[in-house]
């Protein structure tokens, strides 16, 4: 009996091991396959989150430079690689054009009828860029003097002319002052004076327009005081109407050195102001200038 | 009596034998089939997150023309992933486009889905847009008609 016992254990045992060594054998190899999958899922995350990572550091300043080109400047230490631009739902260029670390690279000519003035730029990894030639003028007027200068002869420009007439003038062109405080001047030898416009029959002038915002509150009045030249006139506008003087009351006159006079602004803090400046000198010999002295305002953001 | 007890000892070894062998195999074909369908499952699902994790794009243009009440819509997508992108689904503030027309993106091209909105849409006012590839991934964005 007890032969027989131990010779049934032992082939039992034999059995149930060799099922036990597959089965574990086939859980082993499957487990190895399930890693690897899981192995090739987290690479993939990886490559993923570092190319997010690289896609986050990419920046691009897009500055049109007319309605129909674009500069287009990397301010990272990394390539950027542009593959296409837009402007409004036309697509303009595509291809792939690298733009060096701390470079800039120009889009010249797109077609006119395609460009709305606005452009977007996609790079590689899917940023979206924009820029616009509008937005940019528009910045660049506001927060600035918009001067626009006028020619005429003095016999047809004389004193009896209200300033508002100085744009009936001839129109040289158009340019601007970025400071709020004008300090402006042509001296006795600028090469302008030279030129045909300015000399001893002609009038030169310019209309220069600002938007300003109050900084003071309603008890205290904005301000703003001048000096000018001996051969020079002014006089301004505040929102489209002659401003109320301190000292004299002109009007439609135009206003020569002579006078001690400032203008005040009322109005609540904040309020916006549009301020005209009408400027115009005969061409005499001696320097030409207007000092303006703004208080308690700034440029319109 | 000696005689046969010894052989109803072998049948019952042998049937025993019999027995364990066949549960034994039994059991392990079974695990080989679990196994086996498990792994597969678990492999297309992997290949499935994988490929999601790898599919990136994004929207460069939308534009709506509004016309007799209803309003197309065309989808510009860029495709900056590593894996063809298929569009499943077009949303406008919710509300699943009908007369989608999809396509294939290949890796950093791009590509147009079109719809149709049984509405008009409004100037001003601004409209979600939301694409969903068919691996589920989704990018939305507002925009404008004009």
């Amino acid at each position: 009996m007890s032969t027989g016992s131990t010779r049934k254990k032992g082939v039992s045992t034999v059995v149930g091991m060799t099922i036990f060594v597959l089965i574990f054998a086939l859980v082993a190899s499957y487990s190895f396959v399930w890693t690897s999958e899981l192995n090739k899922y987290v690479e993939n995350v990886r490559v993923d989150m570092r190319e997010e990572q690289l896609r986050a550091h990419e920046v691009l300043v897009v500055t049109p430079i007319n309605e129909t080109a674009i500069s287009v400047q990397n301010p990272t230490s990394e390539v950027v690689v542009v593959t296409q631009i837009w402007s409004g739902h036309d697509l303009l260029w595509t291809g792939q054009r690298g733009v060096p670390p701390f470079s800039s690279v120009t889009f010249p000519s797109f077609d006119r009828s395609k460009t709305d003035g606005s452009f977007r730029v996609v790079t590689l990894r899917g940023n979206i860029f924009s820029g616009s030639y509008a937005d940019m003028m528009e910045r660049i007027q506001k927060r600035t003097w918009t001067v626009s200068w006028y020619w005429n002869t003095t016999s047809q420009e004389n004193e009896g002319i209200p300033p508002t007439q100085l744009n009936q003038s001839t129109l040289i062109g158009t340019s601007y002052f970025y400071d709020l405080r004008i300090d402006w001047e042509w001296t006795d030898d600028a090469a302008v004076i030279s030129n045909y416009y300015y000399n001893s029959t002609n009038v030169i002038g310019f209309i220069a327009r600002a938007v300003l915002v109050k900084t003071t509150d309603a008890t205290q009045d904005a301000t703003i005081r001048f000096l000018i030249d001996g051969n020079s006139l002014v006089n301004f506008q505040i929102n489209g109407s002659y401003p109320a003087w301190v000292g004299e009351s002109f009007n439609d006159k135009w206003i020569d050195s002579t006078k001690d006079v400032y203008i005040v602004i009322p109005g609540d803090k904040y309020s916006v102001h549009e301020v005209t400046v009408f400027f115009k000198t005969v061409g005499y010999e001696g320097p030409v200038y207007l000092r303006l002295n703004i208080a308690n305002a700034a440029f319109y953001p | 009596m000696r005689s046969i007890k010894g052989v109803s000892e072998i049948i019952a070894v042998i049937l025993m034998i019999l027995i364990v062998t066949t549960i034994g195999f039994g059991v392990f074909l079974y695990s080989l089939g679990y196994f086996s369908n498990i792994t597969s499952a678990y492999m297309e699902s992997s290949k499935v997150d994988s490929d999601a994790v790898r599919e990136n794009f994004v929207i460069t243009d939308v534009l709506f023309t509004v016309s007799a009440g209803n309003t197309n819509v065309r989808v510009a997508i860029y495709n900056y992933g590593q894996t063809n992108l298929r569009i499943a689904a077009l949303y406008i503030n919710g509300t699943a486009l009908g007369s989608l027309v999809e396509s294939s993106i290949p890796p950093y091209g791009s590509g147009f889905v079109t719809g149709v909105l049984d509405r008009e849409i409004s100037a001003g006012e601004p409209q979600l847009v939301r694409v969903v590839s068919k691996l589920g991934n989704y990018f939305e964005n507002y925009y404008f008609l004009g």
